[in-house]
């Protein structure tokens, strides 16, 4: 069976998260801007760096699990979908010596990975073969 | 339902085979130099790991299996082992060279997979220069594909002293393919290592440099890294960085990761020939609990015991298995420490 291509949204995070660092939340939109509500507090989700504009907008008007960083306690690691019995979330693990913690968790926006990838077949580190490749795989 | 715990570990490493296609000068394995039981089949199969797991989650509330090897690729079933701990609600994530990642291989993993893929450097000629194979392309093929199929993967670069000086170039190369975390791991010394110390140790000024250089990329793209393999701070301050954060060992606190070999026998961690038990034939409570466990982690190095450092604490001289495995004490130091401080300077500046 295939199974289905899922990307993380946002940030990465892993663990089985405790109550403190995992809040239930909704993604809302509104005038131009992405929003995660938790409880009574608002924050603005960042479009481009971590995450794309398809992505959050995928996550519009649904229940997210947002995970807070454990050293800032207000700051936003990760938002995904809730999970449900047939779609467990996603989660990293934690190990000390040869395995990230998951506070460390973040991919690049696909943006500035398209610009990395210029830099770096101008500088000959790979290939515009290879580049081409890459470009495949952000685009799915 | 899980039984109450009788220890408070979370995580493991399953070591599934007791072979390699790599052949890294500074690799740590410890079964590398013990050949005496090369007749034994060196492999865990897949209902072995099922009921090893099984084992340890009847003691332990185990959230993390970390799948490693030498190259777990090398075992045809690892993308069901994986699927296993899915289906029972654990987090795997494997450690692998990334020489093998085939897009028949990588259809077969649950979608969202974690991997911990080794680069070490973004100059192919070095990375397969420390690889001791030319691997580098089918790597950055491999890592394309992981993508396409839905894996994720961490970076993970280990320094030496012939790629301290390529840090930045190789973080950028792991963030372009895609990279969800980085891993920088100071080589680790073993028995087998140790007569290569003075090729592959970075000294001081190298270590620093290579540190710099990644807390420059971190600011950069705005991400941490993980610096994992612990760096004492007599050797580096790591109060300097801001992005970088940094790992110790966890000396049989709940964070420890207890590795259980392809034979089944638990060690304290994947860096450690040591045995404190057989899983075949005790429980893991009995083992992580044993008078034989508790007298591994005690030691403190002797050059350790007057440090003031505010971080003496939580250093305790480095990794205490690398010592043990190059001294056969780890009354000694990190030999991580000696070397890397006592080295000479390096000829060429090093730089991001």
């Amino acid at each position: 069976m295939k199974l289905k291509r899922k990307r993380p949204s946002v940030a990465i995070d892993t663990v089985p998260m405790p109550e403190r660092t995992a809040k239930r939340g909704k993604v809302l939109y509104q005038r131009g801007k992405y929003y995660v509500i938790v409880g009574r507090r608002r924050s603005e989700i960042p479009i481009g760096t971590f995450a794309s504009r398809a992505e959050i907008a995928r996550l519009v008007g649904k229940d997210v699990v947002v995970v807070f960083s454990r050293r800032r306690k207000t700051e936003i690691v990760a938002i995904g979908t809730w999970p449900t019995p047939e779609r467990r979330l996603i989660r990293w693990p934690i190990i000390v010596c040869y395995i990230p913690a998951p506070d460390l968790m973040r991919r690049l926006g696909d943006e500035m990975r398209l610009a990395l990838i210029r830099n770096m077949v101008r500088e000959k580190i790979i290939s515009p073969q290879f580049a081409r490749k890459i470009r495949g795989a952000i685009r799915g | 339902m899980q039984s109450e715990a009788k220890c408070d570990i979370n995580r493991v490493v399953v070591e599934l085979v007791a072979a390699c296609n790599n052949s890294c000068a500074h690799c740590y394995n410890y079964w590398q130099h013990n050949s005496d039981k090369a007749n034994q089949p060196r492999r865990l199969e897949r209902c072995e790991v099922r009921d090893l797991v099984s084992k340890v989650r009847d003691d332990a509330p185990l959230s993390t299996v970390a799948i490693s090897g030498g190259e777990p690729f090398l075992h045809e079933e690892l993308p069901e082992i994986v699927c296993d701990l899915a289906d029972d609600g654990l987090n795997a994530v494997v450690i692998t060279n990334g020489t093998l990642l085939g897009e028949a291989r990588l259809k077969r993993f649950p979608t969202g997979t974690a991997f911990e893929v080794t680069l070490f450097s973004a100059d192919a000629d070095l990375h397969n220069r420390l690889a001791g194979r030319v691997v580098f392309d089918s790597i950055l093929d491999g890592l394309v594909r992981l993508e396409r199929h839905g894996g994720r993967f961490v970076l993970a670069l280990v320094v030496t002293r012939l790629n301290a000086h390529d840090v930045s170039r190789t973080i950028e190369l792991g963030l372009a393919l895609g990279a969800e975390g980085i891993m920088l791991n100071r080589v680790n010394l073993s028995r087998r290592c140790l007569p290569l110390a003075d090729q592959i140790v970075p000294d001081a000024t190298m270590l620093q440099a290579s540190l710099d250089a990644a807390e420059k990329t971190a600011e950069k793209y705005d991400i941490s890294v993980a610096v994992s393999v612990p760096i004492p701070p007599c050797l580096v301050d790591p109060q300097r960085y801001r992005k970088l954060s940094f790992g110790w060992c966890p000396r049989g606190g709940s964070e420890s990761y207890y590795t259980i070999g392809w034979n089944s026998l638990v060690r304290p961690c994947n860096h450690s020939s040591v045995v404190l038990g057989d899983l075949c034939r005790e429980t893991f409570a009995d083992i992580v609990n044993s008078a034989r466990t508790t007298d591994f982690w005690a030691p403190e190095p002797k050059e350790c015991r007057r440090c003031r450092h505010p971080m003496a604490k939580l250093c305790r001289g480095g990794c205490p298995a690398a010592a043990d495995e190059c001294y056969g004490t780890r009354e000694r130091i990190d030999p991580f420490v000696a070397i890397c401080g006592a080295s000479p300077p390096s000829d060429s500046s090093v730089s991001g």
